[in-house]
């Protein structure tokens, strides 16, 4: 057991220590002040949080209805909630664009009725990394809500709780973990989205050029830099990563 | 949580259930995030990223647009060749040249131009001696109702439409700047698609963007729902399809006989018929 723990752990560290070897510590001030790494940056964090936030307000919803109500087709319902996840990144891009698109299903009229239009918009970005990011916050909330035992809260209410009150003093402290650990990997797998970026919400600096997508321009021209970007942007998904650690489900610090 | 068990085809109960399926998640996720680089890896007719080399294999890495006349020459050069196979993997050139220089076996490489396969000889990783093997030139693209009213290259500087062309990073990128400079156009891209080329016409189809800058072959290639508009010779946006002999070629000899297939009338037609403008 022990053998394969540990065997799993340097799988997954190799390639971060790969890029540590190979990183250009050198040059590192006068690359990461270079033009464009700093707006690259902000972006991805910007919109990484406003997709965190978006996945929160919708998902934590969708979760406790999964959990807690009796719908027709639920499984219909989870099997949809995991096609972000499903899909290539770039596939789930294509799909967005022929729905939100100037073209799309519902696009068109967004376009038509409001002059809304979301690809090549930060906006745009927003909607491609919420849409990546929301099963986390959906299939970790709805896990922890089931694990809740419902009798907890009617003894709450026969100890003269108001439903309200048996929500915010017995459910919410009892999922909060959760819901910590479904915001931190919604946020860290926005920050390092991809495909469905590149594809919805186009490339272009200081509007919808993210970390990543800085980082895979980079590798054209000079693969140090890709190395150091990519370092760049771990850097702050794992230290979120790091202080959220212990609030995972079911683990103690 | 069993509900999400039993979508994934998993039973698994309590609290232990919901850490493994958190997993599963993210590993899931994982090997879908992979971007370009999947693509990068590759290999047409493989088996895996470094499929076994056999006897009378030739390894060749190229950049995607040039697959329609690669693919072509391959199957001609095989036809011709009893007992020799072609292997074609396909990807950006930068992912290429990180593979060729992590041991990945390559005989020859094909660059989608000239100015590239400098910069390739410049690292020292292909040989002095290039072929040319077929043209291929930059077109302004358009959905094929023409939406934007497109008729020549000044809709690139219009800021009112919605104008989209290859990274400054790629070589149709760098191609469009010389023809945006030549013409004296200020580029108002919305978009500078790291796809490339072929990225930029799939911009086009879905009537996302209303005028693009592509390689003919590309916008040939989805023809009905775009439509291509020529630019003069005078404009530039020229380039030469170019091969050489990777220097660490496990089958020098190979990569010589397929790269003088390549610059032979048949290697040549095989490009043409794919839509490359003849030498």
């Amino acid at each position: 057991m022990w053998l394969l723990g540990l065997l799993c752990v340097a799988f997954l560290a190799l390639p971060v220590a790969g890029l540590l070897a190979r990183a250009p510590w050198s040059g590192l001030t006068e690359r990461l002040t270079r033009p464009g790494v700093a707006d690259a940056l902000w972006l991805s964090a910007l919109c990484a949080t406003a997709s965190t936030l978006v996945a929160l307000l919708l998902g934590v919803p969708l979760a406790w209805l999964l959990a807690h109500q009796s719908l027709p087709g639920k499984s219909l319902l989870r099997a949809i909630v995991l096609v972000p996840l499903l899909l290539p990144p770039i596939v789930d891009g294509v799909g967005l664009l022929a729905a939100l698109g100037r073209r799309g299903l519902v696009g068109q009229w967004l376009y038509g009725t409001f002059n809304v239009r979301l690809p090549f918009s930060t906006a745009g970005v927003v909607v491609a990394v919420s849409y990546v990011a929301l099963p986390f916050v959906v299939v970790t909330v709805e896990g922890a809500l089931r694990s809740v035992n419902p009798r907890l809260g009617q003894v709450a209410a026969t100890l003269g709780a108001s439903p309200m009150v048996a929500a915010r003093t017995v459910s919410l402290p009892m999922v909060l973990p959760s819901l910590t650990a479904g915001a931190v990997l919604a946020w860290a797998r926005s920050m390092g989205e991809f495909g469905a970026t590149v594809t919805f919400a186009g490339n272009l600096p200081g509007r919808t050029q993210t970390l990543p997508l800085a980082t895979f321009l980079a590798m054209e021209t000079d693969l140090d830099q890709a190395i150091l970007l990519s370092l760049l942007l771990l850097t702050p998904t794992l230290g979120i990563l790091l202080v959220a650690r212990g609030r995972w489900p079911g683990m103690k610090a | 949580m069993d509900g999400w068990a039993d979508v994934m085809g998993i039973r698994l109960r309590g609290r232990r259930g919901a850490l493994a399926v958190a997993f599963v998640a993210v590993a899931l996720v994982s090997s879908g995030c992979s971007g370009g680089s999947g693509q990068a890896g590759a290999i047409s007719g493989g088996t895996g990223s470094v499929p076994a080399v056999a006897a009378g294999t030739v390894m060749v890495m190229a950049p995607a647009p040039l697959k329609g006349g690669l693919d072509a020459a391959k199957a001609a050069f095989e036809r011709g060749h009893v007992g020799m196979k072609v292997l074609v993997s396909y990807g950006h050139v930068p992912a290429l040249l990180a593979q060729i220089s992590q041991g990945v076996p390559a005989d020859v490489l094909v660059t989608p131009d000239e100015e590239t396969m400098k910069q390739v000889q410049a690292k020292g990783v292909v040989g002095s001696a290039t072929v040319a093997v077929a043209g291929n030139r930059l077109v302004l693209v358009v959905p094929d109702a023409n939406p934007g009213n497109v008729k020549d290259v000044t809709a690139l500087g219009d800021a009112a439409l919605t104008v989209v062309v290859c990274a400054a990073e790629l070589p149709c990128g760098t191609l469009t700047s010389q023809l945006a400079g030549r013409a004296g156009v200020t580029l108002s891209a919305d978009s500078r698609e790291p796809g490339g080329s072929p990225a930029v016409v799939t911009k086009v189809a879905t009537g996302e963007a209303d005028v693009g800058v592509c390689f003919a072959t590309d916008a040939k290639a989805a023809a009905g729902k775009v439509r291509a508009i020529p630019l003069s010779d005078r404009a530039g946006g020229s380039a030469t399809v170019t091969a050489a002999a990777a220097r660490a070629a496990g089958n020098a000899g190979g990569a010589g006989q397929f790269l003088a297939f390549l610059s032979s009338a048949e290697g040549r037609a095989a490009f043409t018929g794919a839509g490359f403008a003849p030498l």
